[in-house]
């Protein structure tokens, strides 16, 4: 170890490193914290050739690595198994290139989403994935897991906007996918590295597709009474052929929590609400508008109201956005889920969602994304207590179960990391796990970058890894 | 199809297997004799490529064309590969839904074909190619297992996304047995917006087409050649080039839309022409069929990829080197698709082809040839120029086919 910490020194000098132990305590885990584990080192890289001799060193000391950009997963994806060293991008944030003309941009892996669209707004522009972490994750972190956010709904998830990348493959060699044109030929090896969990090696820039701004919004606030109005709701605008902007669920009782933290004026005694928001251009969007307003009434909305001000909106996506910072005044500790069904299933999924969180005595709350059928629910409990600990996670495998059931999938954007890594046998045979394993035998052979990661490794045993799984505590 | 217009495929035998099982047996007994497997759907791209490096058989899919299940309030379907293109619209139209790719043999395309050559056209700009609308695919692998990845939600992030891999990997790496797509709903209204232009304009003017107001979803540019193609003739066209710019949206979206452009550019000198549906509905299915037309004569057909903000000037440098070229570009895109005149020489069809390849690579792109006489892919650039990942690819091929029986040498770089 002390002849690779020597290498790495050398390579990114003494300031670009962390090795004492009570710093890398921040680099135990991400946003999934039930399991930790420290890594030996922590080294920040500025350049590409830095990030391909710090693998040519792990390689050569037979040392674990992992690519990492703000930690804000919320499966494990961090968590560096068996210790190593973590390639932080963060220092990595240059915004290179930004080609208005052509609608693309060259940009380094630590760049902040938010930064990005910050940085395109006064030309008319924004970056389309917008996770609810924008504020704080990277792109190359949003590459890596393929996230979504409320506005993919319209504009499609991160791998409908990468376009190409810069790439330091586990054996330490730089390749380029794509580019800033479409269509190059061979395999669309982009395609399959955005979502790879960091498990192909380490992203170090990407080309990304710029989208221009819509001239205007509608965005609306369904107060439903009940769960069942709202989500009939949702499944009759899909089914309608409408393809809004964002459709978003809130119920009553992350309501309750947001209200607390944001004051926008929420209806506290509805049974749940619904954010609609269709953009685009001013001919016909309030023809639209008022053909979501019409369904709603229909499906029971007691009223629709307007955020018709630009400052309503941003207070609203704000309150929306942070909606996890704010359930932290419903309890101590817990545990956001993600699971997916099939749009016309939202409605009975809520049901036995309720269902399960009655049978295990949970509180759960809902906030999603709800035009996807992208749920997640929010187990409440204490961490304090182990027995409220094994109920979440009984339960939590209850209602993913159930996502499969209905013909769905265990993780809509949030990935398998670590957390569901046991999931995959239930979505997927032994003969699809052994394609995946295949592929990625094809970048990572040796199984050094981003070990025990997503797929299951043969003989491990479910039921006893199953107390260390959980989401985002 | 004539045999000019298909790979050196005499000595294979074909198989049209009636369902899974049957086509995974025909894979097995194929390993077992090393031989080549050349998938098929409905063989109307079976000019594209390299001949295969070995003798084997072809696997046509037509009958594995079957609806698994459409349900049309969550816009997604799922169905079996070979199901013909026309067949799904038509299914897909009854629920006033669609897929929002061109295909340019309408009537004839299998999905799975469709999908494997990764097929777009026009509405590309604005509504995206088929990576982003293919959610689940299954696979008959090397062992003759038909395996899956992805689902049937819209939105799915658990596993490696072979979805993206295997569209436009040419049947390169296993065979295309089933697919979810999302669909999106029919748009309500469409109209085109005609410019006729001098090669003076073209560039100016498709800055400004980059720049207006409204949101085209498709900005095509074709040259008096392609203008004098029978696909475009009753358009009684006779400028240098005309710009077609189409809108999909809304009723009173298309009106305004339409209804700003023309003024937009008013100040271009040359004629404006708008066409409202439904009469625009046969220019819309004509520029989608351009790229698959046959010039008589003409010997090839490239496809370039270049930067939207080049499509001007390498369009002039093309009508140029070849002034009998019949060009069309999805501007907004960056893809130009041309036929060479039928009176060219072999060199001198070389000689442009390598200096267009060079200019496009220049600018990051590439130029691929989806048809040429089947003699001249021995020194033409048949998939361009090759790129440094063509490495990767290659692992990725040896670790998904390891006995390279799936369209053995094929695709890039013969893969
Ligand atoms: C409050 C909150 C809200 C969230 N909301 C959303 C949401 O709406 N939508 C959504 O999709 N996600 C959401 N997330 C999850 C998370 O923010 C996203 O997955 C995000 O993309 C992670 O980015 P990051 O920079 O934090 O990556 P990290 O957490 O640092 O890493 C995530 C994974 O990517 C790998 N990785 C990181 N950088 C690279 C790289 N350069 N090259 C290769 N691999 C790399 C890591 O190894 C790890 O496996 C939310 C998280 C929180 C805490």
């Amino acid at each position: 170890m002390k002849r690779l910490l020597d290498s790495l020194k050398n390579i990114v000098g003494p300031d670009a490193m962390i090795t004492a132990a009570s710093e890398l305590m921040v680099y135990e885990c991400d946003g999934f914290t039930i399991e930790k584990n420290r890594p030996d080192v922590v080294v920040f890289p500025t350049t590409t050739e830095q990030v391909s001799r710090i693998v040519d060193a792990c390689n050569y000391f037979k040392v674990p690595f992992l690519p990492r950009g703000a930690g804000t997963s919320l499966a494990g994806g961090c968590l560096p198994v068996g210790g190593g060293v973590v390639i932080s991008l963060a220092r990595m944030k240059k915004i290179f290139d930004v080609d208005y003309r052509n609608r693309c941009a060259l940009i380094e892996a630590g760049v902040i989403n938010l930064w990005l669209t910050n940085h395109l707004k006064p030309h008319g522009y924004h970056f389309a994935p917008d996770p609810s972490s924008q504020g704080a994750c990277t792109i190359g972190g949003n590459v890596a897991t393929n996230s979504g956010g409320p506005h993919t709904l319209k504009y499609g998830v991160t791998v409908n906007h990468v376009m190409g990348v810069e790439f330091v493959m586990p054996d330490g060699e730089i390749i380029h996918t794509g580019g800033p044109v479409e269509d190059n030929p061979g395999y669309d090896l982009t395609g399959v590295i955005v979502g790879s969990e960091g498990t192909f090696g380490v992203a170090v820039k990407s080309w990304v597709r710029i989208t221009r701004n819509p001239d205007t919004y509608r965005t609306l606030l369904g107060v439903f009474n009940s769960v069942d109005d709202a989500t009939n709701t949702i499944s009759e605008i899909i089914g309608a052929g409408i393809v809004p902007a964002a459709l978003e669920m809130l119920d009553q009782m992350i309501l309750g929590a947001l209200e607390d933290a944001f004051h926008f004026g929420f209806p506290l005694d509805a049974g749940a609400i619904l954010i609609m928001e269709v953009d685009g251009l001013e001919a016909g969007i309030d023809t639209e508008a008022e053909r979501i307003t019409s369904i709603a009434v229909k499906n029971g909305a007691r009223e629709v109201r307007k955020a018709d001000t630009e400052a309503k909106r941003t207070l609203l996506w704000k309150a929306r956005k942070q909606a996890f910072g704010a359930v932290g005044r419903l309890a101590s500790s817990f545990c956001t889920q993600d699971g997916v069904v099939p749009r016309s299933k939202l409605p009975h999924i809520l049901r036995e969602i309720q269902k399960i969180g009655a049978k295990y005595d949970l509180k759960i709350c809902n906030v999603f994304h709800a035009g996807d059928g992208n749920i997640h629910p929010i187990l409440l409990f204490d961490e304090r207590y182990p027995d409220q600990v094994k109920r979440v996670l009984e339960a939590s495998g209850e209602i993913l179960d159930e996502c499969i059931r209905v013909g769905g999938s265990v993780t809509g954007e949030h990935g398998i990391g670590v957390e569901k890594i046991d999931f995959m046998a239930k979505l997927f045979s032994p003969d699809d796990i052994a394609m995946m394993i295949r592929l990625r035998n094809a970048f990572n052979p040796t199984n050094n970058c981003s070990p025990q990661k997503m797929l299951p490794t043969a003989g491990a045993c479910i039921e006893a890894s199953k107390a260390g799984r959980m989401a985002a505590m | 199809m004539p045999l000019s217009e298909s790979l050196n495929l005499n000595s294979f035998q074909t198989k049209t297997p009636s369902d899974v099982a049957e086509a995974c047996d025909i894979i097995r007994h194929s390993a077992s004799t090393l031989d080549a497997i050349v998938p098929s759907g409905s063989g109307s791209k079976m000019h594209i490529g390299y001949s295969p490096s070995r003798n084997g058989v072809i696997l046509c899919t037509k009958n594995l064309n079957k609806l698994v299940d459409y349900p049309a309030r969550d816009m997604t379907v799922t169905v079996q590969a070979g199901i013909l293109v026309k067949d799904l619209t038509e299914m897909l139209n009854k629920e006033n839904q669609r897929l929002p790719i061109d295909d340019p043999y309408p009537g004839e395309s299998s999905l799975g074909g469709l999908l494997a050559t990764n097929t777009s056209g026009p509405r590309r700009f604005g509504w995206g190619t088929l990576r982003d609308y293919v959610i689940g695919i299954s696979i008959l692998n090397d062992e003759g297992r038909e395996t899956k990845a992805g689902g049937r939600v819209v939105k799915n992030v658990a596993g490696y996304d072979f979805c993206k891999l295997h569209t436009g990997a040419f049947g390169t790496l296993g065979i295309i047995s089933q697919v979810t797509l999302k669909v999106r709903p029919n748009p309500e209204a469409s109209s085109m917006v005609l410019l006729s232009l001098n090669s003076a304009n073209v560039e100016s003017v498709l800055d400004r087409v980059h720049t207006t107001k409204t949101r085209p979803v498709a900005v095509e540019l074709l040259n008096r050649n392609a203008l004098q193609q029978p696909l475009f003739k009753n358009l009684d066209l006779s400028s240098d080039y005309c710009l077609f710019v189409g809108f999909e949206h809304g009723a009173e979206a298309v009106k305004w839309q339409t209804e700003t452009l023309a003024p937009e550019l008013s100040d271009v000198p040359g004629k404006i022409d708008i066409i409202h549906g439904p009469s625009d509905s046969a220019i819309w299915r004509n520029l989608g069929m351009f790229q698959s037309t046959r010039i008589p004569g003409s010997p090839l057909t490239f496809k370039a990829n270049i930067p939207s903000s080049k499509v001007a000037s390498w369009c002039a440098l093309a009508s140029d080197t070849l002034p009998g070229l019949s060009l069309q570009s999805h501007a907004g895109s960056g893809i130009v698709f041309g036929h060479l005149p039928g009176d060219v020489s072999r060199q001198m069809a070389f000689d442009a082809i390598t200096l267009l390849l060079q200019k496009a690579v220049r600018y990051q792109g590439n130029l691929v040839i989806p048809y040429c006489l089947e003699d001249w892919k021995s020194d033409f650039p048949v998939w361009g120029q090759v790129r440094p990942d063509i490495k990767i690819m290659r692992k990725v091929k040896e670790s998904l086919d390891p006995k390279a029986m799936f369209n053995p040498g094929r695709f890039v770089d013969h893969i």
